[in-house]
């Protein structure tokens, strides 16, 4: 059998050499530009997620005065819902002054998009350990309804009993429904006593990289409720690369696409030409399997010839070159990785032939007139 | 009528060439626009930076009319690209909320007057209308490039005061984009090493030109970045001279050759990046050109036996691959276009099409109508007598 894929192998690369000099080349540079591909794509991942890493929170500060909860949320209500869709989660942390003693409290927010309205901030919710008690449900936290979680305090001997107790904070009455190892209280934002102050920075947590229209978004809205007296840190302006990524990802999946559809073209053309082959192969008495067996045969070993001639150029000359630009390159091919890449290519190739070859043999009647 | 009958026959060969030839189309787009997303923010720089010259992040504490008054004092420097920031009032336009997002607390309005060399450097992203450097000279009124704003229009006329008592009307001739990059300077930026940290957001509320704000005597001062170009044949004592001259009137000074430097080693990297993915692009694209022509023409061949027999010239068959190739191509480019529409559309990814694009674009087409063509007449020509039989 081994014998009859190489004579066929000889006789195609006699009878069509052009057809043969380009499979060739489309192979061996597929094969590069399936490695390179993935390569960039892995790379330019890496770098998205560094980026996004970079601008885990924007920590805007407040110059020389401090300001009350009123006017941070009024600067919170006037955020746009699409600024909102790019902030994870809002934290600040204001004051309260009882009879000369300031009573530290804490809102973490985050925006839910279907009601519109902030919410606790769900992982620093899960995150904040409770002596005893419950938080406020994200249906409870959005009506504002009059609960408060306090914090610990270990000089309190009778703490628990302060469970279920109503407290008066500035005029208003809040149940306490837990009480928590964090120092801060917390209440709803919706009900939040109004003598609030103190505020010297707020924290936003973006959900991804902030996009360039909602940084200056955020930075008009600050001008406009606190005029300059605000410290913004800079992102860069210029550089918004979430599309220049996605761009780049797509053009490595694209350029993936293109290669495997022009083997396909290739195989298709070489199986057409066949059916002569096919017909002589069948009139001889060979089986189906041993007629599919050799074509595939044949195309495997050009396949893996190429491959492996296409490997070796990538790995020799192209990784060390590009490796000064593509920083996390090293790290990206791993043996497993180019065992599953190879196994990907290999198999694929093997489905298309068989997928074309199968019609082509199937047709007996038409092979038997030949 | 042959034609017709030809491709409706390799019907499914003409769609997978057709597939085959936009998916490349819509590759290159997408590559060159990278690659001009990445350079575009430079080209208005190019020259500037080639040559010599200083960058001084001005002093608010330096007097303007003392640095004129040193610019002046030589023959040394060339140009001068920098803008100078009026501050105005306008009753009508806070009233209105016009722009009121950018008003400090005493309803103070920031106009900027950028001087003519740095306004033709670059024109931002409008909205509507035409940038300041487009003004009508013989237009009396002051002309300015407006922050976006619904409720303005272009040929609208603001009154602004100096909040003493001088009147300025402004004519509205342009309308910036909210997302438009302005030539200017981050305002928590001060170590400038590269083209990129001379772009920012909108800042300010007007943007005009300075020449104009000083043939009105409407103070104006100088803030934020200021280049100034020497002469090309300046010695190194007199250069020497003129650095240290601006150095007292502004800190973080760069020389323009040392910012090109960096601009260069940043662009090579950002490039370097997409290079070897827009080889590998021309690669695949050059190999599918040549993959469908060979393949079209071998497919026809039998079919071109056939006129060659009732009679057709060689080149009548070579006519026909021809027709076929400027069909895909002429589908193909619709195709892509399509596509390319729907991603620009996504606003995920960087779609634009210039004159660069277009061109790549269309050589591509162009080698693949001549190469199908120059296979087919290839292939024919080599065929003898017997072949045909």
């Amino acid at each position: 059998m081994i014998y009859y894929i190489f004579k066929n192998l000889r006789i195609t690369i006699c009878s069509n050499k052009l057809v043969f000099v380009l499979l060739i080349m489309c192979e061996f540079f597929v094969s590069i530009i399936l490695l390179l591909s993935y390569g960039t794509y892995q790379n330019t991942r890496i770098e998205n997620e560094n980026e996004r890493y970079d601008l885990d929170s924007i920590d805007v500060s407040f110059k020389d005065e401090t300001h009350t909860n009123q006017e941070i949320t009024a600067f919170l209500n006037d955020l746009s819902d699409d600024l909102l869709g790019e902030i994870k989660a809002v934290c600040y942390f204001p004051e309260l002054d009882v009879k000369g003693e300031a009573y530290p409290f804490a809102f973490r927010l985050e925006y839910n998009k279907k009601t519109k309205r902030f919410i606790n901030y769900s992982v620093a919710s899960e995150n904040s350990s409770l002596y005893i008690g419950r938080n406020p449900t994200d249906k409870e936290f959005e009506n504002g309804e009059g609960y408060i979680v306090i914090p610990y305090d270990y000089e309190d001997v009778d703490l628990e009993s302060k469970l279920g107790k109503t407290v008066h904070l500035d005029g208003k009455t809040y149940k306490v429904i837990g009480i928590s190892f964090l120092d801060d209280y917390k209440v709803s934002y919706y009900n939040a006593p109004d003598g609030l102050k103190n505020i010297d920075s707020l924290y936003f947590m973006p959900d991804n990289m902030i996009s360039r229209s909602a940084y200056t978004e955020l930075e008009k809205k600050l001008t406009k409720h606190f005029g300059d007296g605000y410290e913004l840190p800079e992102i860069d302006v210029y550089d918004d690369n979430v599309p220049y990524y996605n761009t780049i990802m797509l053009i490595c999946i694209g350029i993936s696409f293109a290669g495997a559809f022009l083997l396909m073209v290739l195989f298709r053309y070489i199986v057409r030409t066949r059916i002569q082959t096919i017909g002589i192969f069948r009139l001889c008495g060979a089986k189906k399997s041993e007629i599919i067996f050799i074509f595939i045969g044949e195309i495997v070993i050009t396949s893996i010839a190429s491959a492996l001639l296409g490997a070796g150029c990538f790995f020799g000359i192209i990784v060390p070159y590009i490796s000064k630009y593509y920083v996390y390159i090293g790290r990206i091919y791993t043996a497993k990785n180019i065992a599953v890449m190879s196994l990907i290519y290999i198999l694929s190739v093997i489905a298309f032939m068989y997928i074309m070859l199968m019609p082509l043999i199937n047709k007996d009647s038409k092979l038997k007139g030949l | 009528m042959y034609f017709k009958r030809l491709l409706l026959r390799q019907i499914v060969s003409f769609a997978v060439c057709i597939m085959l030839l936009a998916f490349s189309l819509v590759l290159i787009v997408l590559c060159i626009s990278s690659l001009h997303n990445k350079i575009e923010g430079y080209i208005p720089f190019r020259e500037l930076f080639s040559g010599k010259g200083r960058y001084i992040n001005y002093s608010q504490e330096s007097k303007t009319s003392d640095f004129c008054e040193m610019l002046d004092s030589t023959d040394d420097y060339e140009t001068l690209y920098a803008y100078k920031i009026a501050y105005m009032t306008s009753q009508e336009h806070c009233d209105a909320g016009l722009l009121k997002d950018n008003t400090d607390n005493n309803n103070n309005l920031y106009c900027c007057g950028y001087t003519y060399d740095l306004a033709s450097l670059y024109t931002p992203k409008l909205s509507s209308g035409e940038w300041i450097t487009e003004r009508d000279e013989n237009d009396d009124m002051l002309q300015g490039v407006f922050a976006y704003s619904d409720d303005l229009k272009i040929g609208d006329v603001v009154t602004f005061t100096d909040g003493v008592d001088g009147y300025e009307d402004i004519k509205v001739i342009g309308i910036l984009s909210p997302d438009s990059r302005m030539l200017g300077l981050n305002k928590q930026k001060y170590n400038v090493n590269r083209f990129t940290d001379f772009y920012t957001n909108v800042q300010y509320e007007v943007y005009v030109l300075a020449e104009d704000l000083e043939k009105r005597n409407i103070l104006a001062e100088l803030n934020g970045p200021v280049l100034v170009t020497y002469k090309d044949d300046i010695t190194i004592d007199e250069k020497h001279t003129l650095d240290s001259a601006l150095t007292l009137f502004g800190t973080d000074g760069e020389s323009l050759e040392n910012i090109q430097y960096n601009s260069i080693k940043y662009l090579t990297s950002e490039i370097m990046l997409i290079a070897p993915i827009a080889i590998s692009l021309l690669v695949i694209t050059f190999l599918a050109v040549s993959v469908l022509s060979v393949i079209g023409t071998k497919t026809n061949i039998s079919t071109y036996n056939i006129f060659c027999m009732c009679g057709a010239r060689r080149k009548q068959c070579a006519y026909y691959s021809l027709m076929m190739s400027v069909c895909i191509t002429a589908i193909s480019a619709l195709l892509s276009g399509a596509a390319l529409y729907i991603i620009h559309r996504s606003g995920r990814f960087i779609v634009i099409i210039n004159a660069m694009e277009i061109t790549v674009c269309a050589v591509i087409c162009i080698l693949y109508i001549l190469s199908s063509f120059a296979f087919s007449m290839g292939v024919l020509r080599k065929r003898k007598d017997k072949d045909w039989l």
